[in-house]
């Protein structure tokens, strides 16, 4: 069932002289997790703001489920956007009935949404009374409480303690497995790897790369090479035409080729231009590397 | 309906509104009961007010829904900017609308909610006028006249969604509650008697809207006392029924309007 949950068309938001945004378009289909990663003010919450209806878009539009208006179809998506807000003088419990009724939800399930965050024992205490992770964990059940087919969640794991962040991580990944679809905001790239199976990188507003999690952050590994006389191993990898860059680090040589080619190939290029490595080693590039050089 | 629904879930255990509301109501009994004496002292005239008859139907109706409109005016403006700068205050406003609400629907709700606190007001408004008409009107009730002027309810009742809809409009625009609340008084107390007595001529300061608003319920022994001097002494109220009462619904409407653009072109 290939269908789009969400499409976005050059989306753009200035504030002031400000680019918060520029030109974003994307388009999410039913079924994947997405991962929208970058830096802190890169345009993640902006973004999400607008399909939530909650920042106008300065050009642009979006479209949710195929051409529908979002309000109508708010109940199938459960959101949670920065900060858990609440009405502090209001229960755990009495909170989510007003998100249910805001859902039109007939019979919404709050107490089982507040035994899956963990919350059942303070169901009745008011929201004031929390900690930052509670506040979170009631923030994340309010997105379930609809049962919705797409999940948004903006930085979902902030605030919480490593256990909090591993019980959501699961929860993300058992909610992706029941064929729903979510779009995670995140800076922690590790957490975009853990649960998503695509991911669109945002810098300064402006789409870098998007695609399979594995195509776009999976990138080539680098070559670290050396010989006995640098300076003509270097004249040499000018003219060696898999190569796609290199340069030099100390008194080795990081060279990264084209997609496709391998160590060993280099190594019988060099060779057959009568230069002898010394040293020959195969950097795996981690993610974290990966994203940085994409955001640079 | 659901709308209204949502704003009372909101509300159902939030203290400060109901010792709010209890405040109001209360003092719309304690002024009611204590009116005849204060009547002495409002106006040099009031020895030419029968006191005894102030409680009398169908006066009754008139003179004390001219009093409660001071209540009306300081408790329902004050309600309104608590709720509506609540809402900014906790971001809810925007939670609302990633959960579900259009800025359509959030405007309508807390417009039915001041609907809804206006009509409570005005039906105890309206019930202690009663049990004061009945106990005070000493077994002489004529009971064909007694509703003669029960019109004036009606009018507290539009007076009273006006000054809410003024509050939603200044909490509106200036978010934050303190501010807001000081910013309505300023408003209605200051910028429109400047505005009437410094730039506009005649009777046009007659249509300013918390001016007509708050003639919608008039001082009633004005009328009663420049008769009896013989003497147009006071300057009477330009507009009269019903272009008063329909000026202040296109007022109304209006200003739901304004609220309405304000938050439509908002970032939340």
């Amino acid at each position: 069932m290939e269908q789009t949950i969400l499409q976005i068309n050059s989306l753009s938001k200035n504030y002031g002289s400000v680019k918060a945004l520029s030109d974003f378009s994307c388009k999410i289909e039913a079924g994947k997790t997405y991962g929208i990663l970058g830096p802190n003010g890169s345009g993640k919450t902006t973004t999400l703001g607008i399909v939530l209806g909650v920042i106008n878009a300065s050009e642009g539009n979006y479209s949710w489920f195929g051409g529908s208006t979002l309000n109508k179809n708010k109940h199938r998506i459960g959101a949670l956007l920065e900060t858990p807000n609440f009405y502090p003088y209001l229960s755990a419990y009495k909170n989510l009935d007003v998100v249910a009724a805001i859902k039109q939800i007939t019979n919404p399930k709050i107490d089982e949404v507040l035994d899956f965050v963990g919350l059942e024992k303070w169901k009745n205490a008011a929201f004031k009374s929390f900690s930052l992770g509670m506040k979170q964990r009631l923030a994340i059940a309010s997105t379930l409480i609809a049962d919705p087919e797409v999940l948004i969640l903006d930085e979902p794991t902030n605030g919480l303690d490593p256990e909090g962040i591993a019980d959501v991580r699961k929860l993300i990944t058992a909610i992706g497995q029941k064929g729903k679809t979510i779009i995670l905001a995140s800076h922690l790239i590790d957490e975009v790897e853990k649960v998503c199976t695509d991911v669109i990188i945002l810098k300064s507003g402006k789409t870098i790369e998007s695609g399979s999690i594995y195509e776009v952050l999976k990138g080539d590994d680098t070559i670290e090479i050396a010989a006995d006389d640098l300076n003509s191993l270097s004249n040499i990898l000018k003219s060696i035409s898999i190569i796609k860059s290199f340069k030099k680090v100390n008194d080795k040589i990081s060279v990264s080729l084209n997609k496709g080619n391998t160590a060993a190939e280099l190594n019988k290029a060099i060779f057959e231009k009568g230069i002898v490595l010394s040293h020959l080693f195969v950097k795996k590039k981690k993610l974290e590397e990966q994203f940085l050089e994409l955001i640079k | 309906m659901y709308l209204l629904k949502i704003e009372f879930k909101k509300l159902s255990s939030y203290l400060t509104f109901w010792v709010l509301l209890g405040i109001s109501l209360l003092s719309t009994f304690l002024l009611t009961y204590w009116s005849t004496e204060f009547s002495f002292r409002i106006n040099s005239a009031a020895h030419l007010i029968n006191t005894t008859s102030w409680y009398q139907f169908p006066s009754i109706w008139g003179n004390v829904t001219w009093l409660c409109s001071y209540a009306n005016l300081f408790f329902i403006s004050i309600i309104v900017i608590t709720l509506v700068c609540n809402e900014y205050t906790f971001k809810t406003i925007r939670q609302n609308v990633i959960d579900g609400l259009s800025k359509f629907e959030i405007v309508l709700g807390k417009i039915i909610l001041i609907i809804g606190l206006s009509f409570a007001m005005t039906l105890f408004t309206g019930t202690v006028c009663l049990v004061f008409g009945l106990i005070y009107s000493e077994g002489a009730i004529n009971f064909s006249g007694m509703f003669n002027n029960v019109n004036y309810l009606g009018d507290f009742f539009i007076q009273a969604i006006a000054y809410g809809m003024v509050a939603y409009f200044i909490a509106t625009l200036f978010k934050r509650t303190g501010l807001s609340i000081v910013m309505f008084f300023v408003y209605k107390s200051i910028i429109e008697s400047i505005i009437d007595w410094k730039f506009l001529p005649n009777n046009l300061g007659d249509y300013l809207p918390m001016n007509l608003f708050s003639e919608l319920t008039p001082k009633p022994f004005a009328q009663t006392a420049a008769n009896a001097l013989g003497k147009g002494i006071f300057s009477m109220y330009s507009i009269t029924s019903p272009t008063i009462e329909i000026l202040a619904i296109v007022y109304i409407i209006a200003i739901g309007a304004g609220v309405f653009l304000l938050i439509k072109n908002r970032d939340l």
